[in-house]
């Protein structure tokens, strides 16, 4: 089928997604439409081939890396097929899984659509919105990142304290089962009932199965979201292409606010930058003022995220522009408010300084941005430190090529999240390994990455991800918030599931997919045990 | 020092863009922001004060909500402002925009140093900043990269030419349009909005500035503009076939033809 290409080293680029984590694969395919999705995965079936879905190979989890078989890229399905509004309101955008969220916003910013093949109804639709009226509110650190692998790993990114996680914002998706059958799910309309689930699809008949009989934690979800009851589109959103291939979604869009003010703020140190977290999330502490405004992110740097990123602001060109850290800055918080009154500002601004004044902060070295330009800026520092990231594994690499990324996307609740920070900070200081933390502290899920030199260090460094995800299991949390537990958690899901809860999953599994062949290798460790090359 | 500086607000962007259903230009939701290359020269007019002492004010040509930009050019730490808008002042062309501009540095005592960001993002003439300096009768070096040396009397700046930098020293009074490798501009700080939030924005118009209105805005304007588009970039590619050894012989010879090697 031409459709279906030998893997070739021109593909190799294919192999691997941003965690490093390098797959191997015997074919490749770029289907650009519905149909020719469903005519390679019935080729899969038919070949019992096992396919791995990919969309921009920006995931952290080793998701997209392919575990033998097919390479199912979808970047070619990139297009926004049309738009609704629909009863209540909410203007609906219909989308192919190989969109890039950074497309997405730039159609939503200018109105600037393709809108050949769009139906009268879509047009319709279009004629009434003002460029920039509308947003899709989650946000991955990752721009380029694809809305297909959003849904697939339930991606958050920095302002879901505000507006949750990509899952809240998606209506509908279509699905490509293992079998080559297609289903339409919506949410409100197809539900489970109770545990029994009965998806319609396109050919008339149904596929009936039943949930395993347990509900995933409440605490952000990694992996599969399970509810008594529960919409069918949650199934496939964070389920990382091991049910079923999406093809495509169904995006509900917000009002976007008219404003945004960003503010980074220096302290002296963890424990000031902890206590004014808590008061931006109207957490009381004595002594403290209370802050009322809800902020749409809250963001930390530690000290060594702040002294690697000015470091590599010495030696990469493209960094050159990040502003300087001040000099008395041992750790710092992001903080974003969206608002439609540009008078808004000021009132917040006063507040956050009596604020920062009282936890130990400096409202004289604390950064703000007002306007698009400043807030790049802002956002240019923040997306600085995973780059930095990036090229200090990729270097690292080079010596010993099982090195990927190791950064952990663990979350607890507000009353658990202090303690899980000093159980990292104090692992982390006695391990010896080089690392940094950062990332979403306002829904506490900060990324503490180790930077990895050797495979000693790389193993190392497992082992006590293991020990949090036993941590964070005990605290009722969640092993991975937003990144899925791909290939590189599967190990933290079995400690967090348990044998044989990951048992019933696989039977779950089992029911939508028999020969196994739809994303080999994530989330799931065969029959609740770890294999060894789990 | 008295260092003045001159910015302008611009829109946040100046793409022009059709709607995909009426097919008309899209108008509306394009914010307005400090013209990025004035955000160089407030910072080095910041960093020249920082160096030698003195004062910084900012001077603005606009509409009255320009003074909005103004007071985020106050929170990053300069001294004072003053907004020039006046109905008289529509429609100004880089000349008469000098001679506003002219008029007020003057009115308000000539400072040693008046710094322009290069040019402006939606007109990208950068003639204000030379024209100003001639309104004023001083010297100007414009696409200044670095100002080196610094006395009361004199700087001497590195300027990028289409053949590498030159360092010329200039003497006071001047003016230097400025570049954006010169520095990177500083955000600004909690403290720095909420004083210049206390700080005055006042305005001039023509009888302010004792200015004949045939001498401004589209009255007093040298040049009209006729029409206006954005400029293309064309590329075209050529995908060269045969083996590699053929592919460099076709590649070498088209080279020679657009006279880009020699034999």
């Amino acid at each position: 089928m031409a459709l279906i290409r030998k893997m070739s080293p021109e593909y190799a680029d294919y192999l691997f997604d941003e965690s490093r984590t390098m797959g191997h694969a015997e074919y490749i395919a770029f289907p650009s439409n519905e149909a020719e999705l469903e005519e390679v995965v019935r080729w899969c079936a038919e070949n019992h081939v096992p396919l791995t879905a990919q969309g921009a190979l920006t995931g952290l989890a080793g998701g997209a890396s392919p575990d033998g078989g097919l390479i199912l890229n979808l970047q070619r399905m990139n297009r926004i097929l049309g738009i609704r509004r629909a009863e209540d309101g909410t203007y609906c955008l219909r989308v192919q899984p190989g969109l890039r969220l950074a497309q997405l916003r730039r159609a939503l910013q200018l109105k600037m659509f393709d809108v050949s093949g769009w139906d009268n109804l879509s047009l319709e639709t279009l004629r009434d919105i003002r460029p920039g009226q509308l947003f899709f509110p989650p946000d991955p650190t990752e721009p380029t990142a694809s809305l297909g692998g959003m849904a697939s790993c339930n991606a958050c990114g920095a302002r879901s304290v505000l507006y949750g996680c990509t899952r809240a914002h998606i209506r509908g998706l279509r699905i490509v089962l293992a079998d080559g059958r297609v289903t339409e799910l919506i949410r409100g309309r197809d539900r489970a009932s109770g545990r029994d689930v009965c998806l319609p699809l396109e050919d008339g008949s149904r596929f009936r199965t039943e949930l395993p009989p347990f509900e995933t934690p409440p605490i952000k979800d990694a992996g599969f979201f399970l509810r008594r009851d529960m919409d069918l589109v949650d199934l496939f959103v964070g389920s990382q292409g091991t049910l079923g291939i999406i093809s495509e979604l169904l995006l509900e869009l917000m009002p976007a606010p008219r404003h945004l003010w960003g503010i980074t703020a220096f302290f002296p140190d963890d424990e000031c930058a902890l206590a004014y977290v808590r008061a931006l999330k109207g957490r009381p502490d004595p002594g403290i003022p209370l802050f009322g405004q809800k902020a749409a992110s809250i963001e930390f740097f530690d000290r060594n995220a702040l002294k690697m990123v000015m470091r590599q602001k010495t030696v990469t060109p493209a960094f050159r522009r990040l502003p300087d850290v001040p000099d008395d800055g041992r750790c710092a918080v992001y903080a974003e408010f969206n608002g439609n009154d540009p008078g808004e500002m000021i009132p917040i601004l006063k507040s956050l300084s009596g604020l920062l004044i009282s936890v130990g902060g400096d409202p004289d070295s604390t950064w703000v941005a007002r306007d698009e330009l400043e807030l790049e800026q802002l956002l240019f520092f923040r997306h600085s430190v995973p780059e930095t990231i990036d090229l200090i594994v990729e270097e690292n690499r080079k010596h010993e090529p099982c090195i990927t990324i190791l950064s952990t996307d663990m979350a607890v609740d507000d009353d658990h999240f202090d303690e899980l920070y000093h159980i990292y900070r104090h692992d982390l200081s006695v391990s010896g390994l080089p690392w940094v933390i950062f990332g979403h502290i306002g829904e506490n899920h900060v990324h503490p990455n180790i930077l990895a030199r050797s495979r000693q260090e790389y193993e190392q460094g497992h082992s006590i991800f293991e020990k949090w995800a036993r941590d964070v299991h005990r605290m009722g949390g969640s092993i991975s918030a937003e990144h899925g537990a791909g290939k590189i958690k599967r190990k933290l899901a079995l400690i967090m599931y348990g044998a044989d809860r990951m048992r019933m999953l696989n039977r779950l599994k089992q029911s939508f997919d028999p020969d196994g062949l739809l994303g080999p290798g994530n989330i799931l460790t065969r029959e609740g045990a770890i294999r060894d090359e789990d | 020092m008295k260092i003045d500086v001159c910015v302008k607000q611009v829109p946040a962007s100046n793409e022009t863009r059709l709607d995909p259903v009426t097919h008309t230009i899209i108008r509306d939701s394009v914010c307005s922001v400090l013209n990025p290359f004035d955000a160089y020269a407030v910072e080095e007019a910041l960093r020249l004060r920082e160096r030698r002492g003195g004062t910084v004010k900012a001077f603005s040509m606009g509409i009255p909500a320009a003074a909005g930009m103004l007071r985020r050019v106050l929170a990053l730490g300069v001294d004072s402002a003053l907004l020039l808008t006046d109905r008289a002042f529509a429609g100004s062309d880089t000349l008469a925009t000098a001679r506003v501009l002219a008029a007020a540095i003057s009115a308000d005592g000539l400072p040693d140093l008046i710094l322009c960001g290069r040019m402006a993002t939606d007109g990208d003439t950068a003639q204000v900043g030379p024209m100003l300096a001639e309104c004023l009768g001083i010297p100007h070096v414009s696409d200044v990269a670095a100002v080196e040396d610094l006395t009361d009397e004199s700087a001497v700046v590195r300027r990028l030419t289409d053949n590498g930098y030159v360092r010329l020293r200039i003497r006071f009074p001047a003016l230097l349009t400025v570049l954006r490798e010169i520095n990177n501009p500083r955000l600004p700080s909690l403290t720095g909005i909420l004083q210049a939030e206390e700080k005055a924005v006042p305005s001039a118009d023509h009888a302010d500035l004792r200015l004949d209105p045939v001498r401004t805005g589209l009255a007093g304007s040298a040049t009209r503009v006729i029409s206006s588009f954005r400029p293309v970039l064309e590329k075209k590619s050529e995908i060269l076939s045969g083996t590699p050894a053929q592919q460099a012989q076709a590649l070498t010879a088209r080279l020679k033809s657009a006279g880009l090697i020699t034999e």
